[in-house]
């Protein structure tokens, strides 16, 4: 294939506006005549809620409106998947952020000082904070239904015959920690109807469509009645996947008639953004004395927090990658995800995958240790292939990467010149270790949902062209991926593409922007839209200048139709002058596999991307502290869309997964938020960021568009056991608990 | 959320004083690094910010007549780095002034408020006990010399009397050749508040001064005298002397930052290591004269 814009480095068009400011967030909107909203939030783990009073905040001057789960017009719930999380708590709240009433004042201030003012009386519950003492009948029910969301097994080949003929055996428990997406602009945003009687919410989200469906049903309104807006949004990670803000300013602006603006401070959305699910992973993992992995049992026990949100699915998703990127023929998985008084976990990138890729690339550097096999070695000697069953017994059919991206990462300077890296410690007490680790994740939504991609491509009177599709850009770049993907098949200038996300006034529902899918499946719808534009255009140029269709043909900055050249200006007038449509709209329904797996609802997967790193760290032995001096990265995205996107997203993976592997996690103590801010919840810094490489591996996915995969989340994962992994090469302390604080390494370094 | 207060620029010291000395829920403000966090977060609720920054001298760090060095109290962290950058005897201020938050928040905080603010994890603090600098404090009525050592009193609390304002710091002239160090532990590189910090100063003359911080209710001078050898001839022995001598004096408490033993254990650690570099420098600097 002979591309023109595929795989260019081309820089994103929001690049500047955003460097200079003139970008605005979702929460810098503000409007004339408008007003502050507030989330009144209990301050109890697990209590009753005996009475309720707002006249005081009612009457206090500057109080517009105060409303409780009485002023809920439809359902007083929200979830993805179970819809168990009120919108306002009527009887009872389940953890310390639950909302319980919502405001709107003229100012801040009096906003503020009228959430004093509510009186809300308490009957405290025991809390349950240990999600393994949560599954014990005995323990306090968090929900009526019992605190078990989901419980699922799977067991394919023979497990205990297969660890019979092991020739070893490796066990182990791991404890994962419960890191925040720690976006730069919190949840928060701006509501309003419009002369046109719609009510308009601008608000950062990854699936503007779908918030629709959960703010009309809240407010009883007609769906076409509301409209979401998300663009250029700080940031998602999977922390506005679920309903946020938005159906406390819809009902806001509902009940006042005027626009409302409400954004959570950095506290508030610590306490009540969404983290990732702390998990505790079993695991017992067989192999032969030559490394071939033979048996893998695991048990995984999720902490959801008080709500579901996507903890099921997300339990899932752990399951069927809980033998990370390699095959086994015989595995035994058993998941519960179960409700405890903690905060809220829910999509965070990675969705599950990273807990149990850290747990089972340490358990391959445990078996390659004892069985006194190469760490690189054992790993290829085990890489999914095209053909090989994964985890859950399903087949695995297509561009399976593991072996190609491990092979990648074993040539990498960083690991083929390990030791001469490791040689020389910055000072004498310091020791360096290299580690290594591999990651697939699937894209898309697995085999039940709808997956599918929408899009619209129309030429423009100025002759520009403009792409429609509805997963919103967050932040992510594809916006810029769309636009090199539209201009690939229209023939003209990346320039002349303008694309337009997340309305849903404006852009067809194209789903989620989450779960690695948005160029996969957007993409193939683009090129769908594209190709029918195409025809038009040549068709219609054809007709008026009375020339052969073939002899028409769509360049960088102008149109050739035999011997005459026309711009792109001369193009639309001629054709939309006269009444020819230069619209269509595309769509793309993900292929799914053959087979559902038996007994977790909605997998497996059918296309993976894979990532691998090699991580160089150096152990200060006295004091514990752990300082990453350099990253490799090999990320196979199948066909690169934008390889400066693909670096970005590579580079951020690498930092947030080092911040997992290291320092973040939300401290919460009996129900209570400790890591309110960032003093306390510490991200790595610039100062902490080694240099980054990033290798390109291309396992071209068939079905992708021009062969691309997603990269979304799988450059987040491998990092985090690559970094541990590193620390026990360099000192032989072995992480098993998340994150590897300087404490826990001393306190390893003293025990050894 | 921030309270309402009127923001204040005073035009002469003793305005400034009389000022805070009738409104006793002002506060002076410098760099606001400090004040404005805890204002936001609602723990800090004064009725007027008293801006000192336009004062005569605030700003402005000069070296004396006498070798010793004078610092307007408004003086921003960077500049100090600057100034006394590569002046022997003063490393450990420079150090520590270096390592607090990042290059955004030093260009704004001041030494002043690092110490006023009398968090006993501030990290200028072991430096200018070790330094043994001298506080000008001048009232609405008159003015004292304070040495920083009495200045600390509690967690958020200092020697400073209603209505007195830190005008400006002097760091006495070291007898040469003297080194200073300052070592603190963080969770990460730039951006984090210290764990503990540890001042060191060694003088020519076998005296040796050893200041804290994070590890007890105010920052520290955990020992200040003589030891047997001079930085030339240090032993081993000497150092295991002084380390465990200063462990007996810190009384860290647990928070989410460092448990107590950590803290407990890196104050040995550090002072070791200050302890090896300062001893390097003595023997560097010895070697190029
Ligand atoms: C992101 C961040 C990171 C930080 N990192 C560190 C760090 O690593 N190490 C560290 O030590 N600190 C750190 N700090 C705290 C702070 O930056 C320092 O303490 C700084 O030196 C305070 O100086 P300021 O000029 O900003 O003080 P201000 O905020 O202006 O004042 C602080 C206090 O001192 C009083 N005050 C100020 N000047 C005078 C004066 N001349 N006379 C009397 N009272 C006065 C004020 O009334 C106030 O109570 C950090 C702060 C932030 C926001």
């Amino acid at each position: 294939m002979n591309l023109r814009w595929i795989g260019k480095p081309i820089p994103r068009q929001d690049a500047w506006t955003k460097v200079t400011g003139e970008a605005r967030y979702m929460s810098d909107l503000s409007m004339p005549n408008m007003l502050w909203g507030r989330v009144l939030r209990s301050p109890h783990p697990h209590a009753l809620i005996k009475s309720l009073d707002i006249s005081e905040a009612v009457a206090c001057p500057g109080v517009v409106t105060v409303l409780t789960h009485h002023d809920v017009p439809g359902l007083n719930a929200y979830g993805i998947v179970v819809q168990d999380q009120p919108v306002l708590c009527s009887d009872k709240v389940r953890f310390v952020g639950d909302a319980v009433a919502v405001l709107a004042a003229e100012s801040k201030e009096a906003a503020a000082h009228a959430l004093e003012l509510i009186k809300v009386e308490y009957e405290l519950l025991p809390g349950v904070f240990d999600p393994e003492v949560a599954m014990q009948q005995s323990s306090p029910a968090i929900h009526a239904k019992g605190n078990v969301l989901r419980h699922s097994k799977v067991h394919h080949g023979d497990v205990e015959a297969a660890f019979a003929d092991s020739a070893v055996v490796v066990e182990r428990e791991y404890r994962t920690s419960r890191p925040i997406s720690a976006f730069l602009e919190t949840e928060g945003g701006m509501a309003m109807f419009g002369a046109d009687g719609v009510l308009t919410v601008y608000c950062g989200a990854q699936y503007p469509d779908r918030d629709v469906i959960q703010v009309a049903r809240a407010l009883g309104l007609e769906r076409d009645k509301v409209r979401m807006v998300s663009s250029l949004v700080g940031g998602g990670f999977g922390g506005k996947d679920e309903i946020t803000v938005q159906i406390y300013l819809a009902l806001l602006a509902l009940n006042t008639k005027r626009p409302v603006k409400l954004v959570l401070s950095r506290e508030e959305s610590m306490v009540t953004g969404w983290k990732k699910h702390p998990m505790i992973v079993r695991m017992k993992t067989g192999a032969s004395i030559d490394g071939t992995l033979l048996a893998h049992e695991v048990s995984i026990i999720s902490d959801t927090g008080a709500y579901a949100s996507l903890g099921g699915t997300i339990l899932h998703s752990a399951m069927e990658h809980c033998s990370g990127p390699y095959r086994v023929p015989n595995v035994k998985v058993e998941g519960h995800c179960v409700y405890t008084n903690n905060s809220i976990s829910g999509a965070m990138r990675g969705f599950g995958v990273n807990q149990v890729t850290f747990a089972m690339e340490t358990q391959m550097d445990i078996l390659a240790e004892e069985l006194g096999l190469d760490r690189l070695d054992i790993r290829l000697k085990n890489g999914l292939k095209d053909g090989d069953k994964g985890a859950l017994g399903s087949l695995l059919v297509t561009a399976m990467g593991p072996v190609q991206t491990l092979q990648a990462a074993g040539q990498t300077e960083l690991w083929s010149q390990r030791e001469t890296y490791k040689a020389e410690p910055s000072r004498p007490w310091k020791k360096r270790g290299v580690g290594l680790a591999a990651a697939i994740k699937g894209c898309g939504l697995g085999f039940r949902m709808p997956d599918f991609g929408a899009a619209s491509v129309e030429l423009l009177p100025s002759g520009f062209f403009r792409v429609r599709v509805g997963c919103p850009e967050i932040g992510q770049g594809n916006t810029i991926a769309f636009a090199q993907m539209a201009a690939e098949v229209l023939g003209c200038s990346v320039d002349q593409v303008e694309v337009v996300t997340g309305d849903t006034g404006e852009t067809p529902d194209s789903g989620t922007s989450t779960a690695s899918r948005s160029i996969y499946v957007a993409g193939n719808a683009i090129i769908d839209a594209a190709t029918k534009v195409v025809e038009l255009v040549e068709q219609g140029i054809s007709a008026r200048l009375v020339v052969d269709v073939e002899e028409v043909e769509l360049g960088e900055a102008e149109v050739r139709a035999g011997d005459a050249i026309l711009s792109y200006l001369d193009v639309a007038a001629l054709l939309l002058q006269n009444g020819q449509t230069c619209y269509a709209s595309g769509r793309f329904d993900a292929p799914k596999a053959t087979e559902e797996v038996p007994s977790v609802y909605g997998l497996p997967h059918l296309v993976f991307g894979t990532n691998a790193h090699v991580a160089l760290v150096e152990v200060d032995t006295m004091t514990g502290q752990v300082e990453v001096l350099r990253i490799s990265a090999v990320s196979d995205a199948g066909r690169v869309i934008n390889l400066q996107g693909l670096e970005g997203q590579s580079e951020g993976g690498a930092v947030m997964g080092m911040g997992y592997a290291l320092t973040e996690d939300i401290i919460i103590d009996q129900g209570m938020v400790r890591t309110l801010n960032f003093n306390n919840y510490i991200i790595p810094t610039a100062m902490d960021t080694p240099p980054i490489s990033t290798t390109v591996v291309e396992v071209v996915e068939k079905t992708g568009p021009f062969g691309a995969k997603g990269v979304g989340e799988v450059v987040c994962i491998s990092i985090t056991p690559a970094i541990t992994n590193a620390i026990y090469d360099a000192v032989k302390v072995r992480v098993t608990e998340l994150p590897a604080t300087i404490e826990r390494v001393l306190a390893g370094l003293q025990d050894g | 959320m921030f309270n309402k207060f009127d923001y204040v620029v005073p035009t002469s010291w003793a305005d400034a004083c009389s000022f805070m000395a009738s409104h006793p829920t002002a506060m002076i403000y410098a760099g606001g690094t400090d004040i404005l966090v805890r204002c936001r977060e609602g723990r800090l609720l004064p009725s007027h910010l008293v801006d000192i920054k336009g004062l005569p001298g605030a700003t402005a760090i000069a070296q004396a007549e006498d070798g010793s060095i004078v610092i307007g109290a408004a003086t921003p962290l960077n500049a100090i780095e600057r100034f006394l950058k590569g002046k022997a005897g003063y490393e450990a201020l420079v150090q520590a002034a270096h390592v607090v938050g990042s290059w955004q928040i030093r260009n704004r905080a001041s030494v002043g408020g690092n110490i006023c603010n009398a968090s006993p994890a501030a990290d200028t603090a072991p430096a200018l006990l070790v330094l043994e600098a001298t506080l000008r404090l001048v009232g609405p009525s008159d003015e004292r010399i304070l040495p920083v050592g009495e200045f600390f009193l509690a967690p958020g609390k200092t020697a400073l009397l209603p209505g007195e304002i830190l005008r400006s710091i002097v760091l006495p002239a070291p007898a040469e050749p003297t080194v200073s160090i300052y070592l603190k532990a963080a969770r990460t590189k730039a951006v984090d508040l210290a764990q503990v910090g540890v001042a060191l100063l060694m003088l020519p003359d076998k005296n040796v001064r050893v200041a804290l911080g994070a590890v007890a209710p105010v920052p520290l001078l955990a020992w200040s005298g003589r030891q047997s050898a001079p930085p030339a001839n240090w032993t081993t022995e000497e150092t295991e002397r002084l380390v465990s001598v200063v462990e007996q004096m810190v009384a860290p408490i647990t928070d989410l930052r460092a448990t107590a033993d950590y803290r407990r254990h890196m104050v040995g650690v550090l002072l070791r290591r200050a302890v090896g570099q300062a001893t390097l420098l003595h023997q560097e600097r010895g070697e190029g004269r």
